[in-house]
């Protein structure tokens, strides 16, 4: 017989049935979620021992003294273009210092990190709202990575429908997602987490984490990821920020402007960084800083994130459905 | 442009920060990696080693290079690749699989309706290297391209044809041979 009569003949196969496909679903979202929870700590991991710890760690050592934290809204012109996101900074180096606003009369008070994410837990917890039986939860933010340009993303998570995801590096297309899962959590998972915060930090502890050397790191990345594109309450909120202040190794860089000209404080635990407004206790910004290009990062060595807009939404952009696939 | 136009491309690069972009890869792709494993190993294991596939490929999404196709297809079949034969040492003795060939033929002849074109096809491939054997088998049982073979076997172009072209030239002298000898 004719080799490609043969090999046609024995090309085919059954197509699998919906049963068939949903199990290997099941084990890849269960490998996403913790590989999601992992993919800024493991960055951390290989970028360790390029030196920079010990200078991080020296800048944690400093008390710093600053003023625009008397002021709940810190004015734009008393950051340090040093420190300033919108002036490109160098952020594989820790900022100078805080800034010191030297003009005020009143006595200037000895901020450490602990006291500014305390004050911001405070103000995230104070905030209105809960929505816990909201459909969606929508966020905007902006994304910058390497040398790449600045991409806008909008991002619908449900709450128990489908969500949906645009992103200008795909062309502004239409990305259908799965129900909302926040770091593991499901949407209402988030609302039945304890809002006490040694009770949320055993929690998250014994549940969301891999039980290695690396703990702290990765609950600070935790922290970070809940506080930035998920529905979690003020309480929790609250609670999400007063488990940052524990956490060793987390230091003040101090008042900053984000990307976008936004006033906030920044804090830092290696590689990674928040700048965060004091008023509302609401996350503006993640970065992750190096020196050195970072192989997995596509386009370059840095990686931002800007949260523009964040709120409950009653619905989402329509996705077409997905033809069936051909042979 | 929808969602169902993005390419393979921008969703792998997507996927190294988003891991959940590996959702929509597998809404897309799983029924032909299924099919690449139940042409392999048979339907039965196919469903069991198809999350493997995709669970490997969460680890793997960080050194992906897309192929110029545009299809993430040849990776994907890559790593199935990988996990077969993982399968095939860990069950070795298990199942009826042929120590030359490397193929299990029960999963073959439950879609060959003569055993004798089983026996052809068994005997054709059983001259050819498993290089050989593997990039023929990607393109005509998968439908891809040389290139698209050649990424999915980490070779070059050029050697994935010419590789085909001997797999080819072999198999179907063999094949001829057998038809002289009235077999």
């Amino acid at each position: 017989m004719d080799l490609d009569t043969l090999l046609r003949e024995t090309a085919s196969v059954a197509d699998p049935t919906p049963h068939n496909l949903a199990s290997g679903r099941s084990a890849l979202d269960a490998a996403t979620v913790i590989s999601a929870r992992r993919v800024v700590a493991v960055r951390h991991m290989k970028r360790r021992g390029l030196g920079l710890s010990a200078i991080l760690a020296a800048a944690a050592s400093l008390a710093l003294v600053i003023g625009p934290m008397l002021n709940p809204d810190p004015s734009p012109t008393v950051a340090s273009p040093n420190t300033s996101p919108t002036a490109a900074p160098d952020r594989s180096k820790p900022g100078p210092s805080a800034t010191v606003d030297k003009g005020r009369s009143a006595p200037p008070v000895t901020l450490n990190v602990s006291l500014v994410l305390f004050r911001a837990a405070a103000a995230a917890g104070a905030q209105p709202g809960g929505w816990p039986d909201a459909t969606y939860w929508y966020t905007l933010s902006s994304h910058h990575q390497g040398t790449g340009p600045m991409e806008r993303r909008e991002i619908w998570q449900g709450h128990k429908a489908a969500g949906v995801m645009k992103d200008t590096r795909m062309g502004g297309g239409l990305i259908p997602l799965d129900v909302g899962s926040f770091d593991g959590f499901t949407w209402d998972q988030l609302f039945a987490l304890p809002t006490d915060s040694r009770a949320l930090e055993r929690k998250l502890r014994a549940t969301s984490l891999n039980g290695g050397r690396d703990d702290n790191t990765e609950l600070f990345t935790l922290v970070g990821s809940l506080m930035s594109e998920s529905p979690a309450p003020p309480a929790l909120r609250k609670a999400l920020w007063e488990i940052a202040a524990r956490i060793p190794g987390v230091t003040l860089v101090g008042a900053v402007k984000d990307s976008v000209g936004r006033p906030g404080m920044e804090i830092r635990r290696g590689f990674e960084g928040y700048i965060l407004d004091p008023k509302d206790g609401q996350m503006l910004e993640r970065y992750e800083g190096s020196s050195t290009p970072v192989p997995e990062a596509p386009g370059g060595t840095n990686w931002r994130a800007t949260f523009l807009e964040q709120r409950p939404a009653d619905s989402a952009p329509a996705t077409t459905p997905r033809p069936k696939p051909t042979q | 442009m929808t969602g169902e136009e993005v390419s393979d491309t921008d969703l792998l690069l997507l996927s190294r920060t988003r891991p959940e972009m590996l959702g929509v890869v597998y809404e897309r792709h799983a029924p032909a990696v299924y099919r690449y494993l139940g042409r392999r190993v048979g339907v039965r294991a196919a469903e069991d080693l198809l999350g493997d596939v995709f669970v490997a490929a969460v680890a793997a999404r960080l050194r992906v290079r897309p192929h110029d196709s545009g299809s993430a297809l040849p990776w994907l079949y890559g790593i199935a690749g990988n996990v077969v034969r993982s399968y095939r040492r860990r069950s070795l003795g298990q199942i009826p699989l042929d120590k030359v060939t490397a193929v299990d033929w029960d999963a073959v002849d439950e879609r060959l309706d003569a055993a004798s074109r089983r026996e052809e096809l068994r005997v054709a491939l059983a001259e050819l290297t498993e290089a050989e054997r593997e990039v023929l088998l990607l393109v005509a049982w998968e439908g891809l391209s040389p290139a698209e073979a050649a990424e999915a076997l980490g070779l070059t172009a050029v050697a994935a044809r010419s590789r085909l072209h001997r797999a080819r030239t072999r198999a179907q002298a063999t094949l001829g041979a057998m038809a002289q000898a009235g077999l």
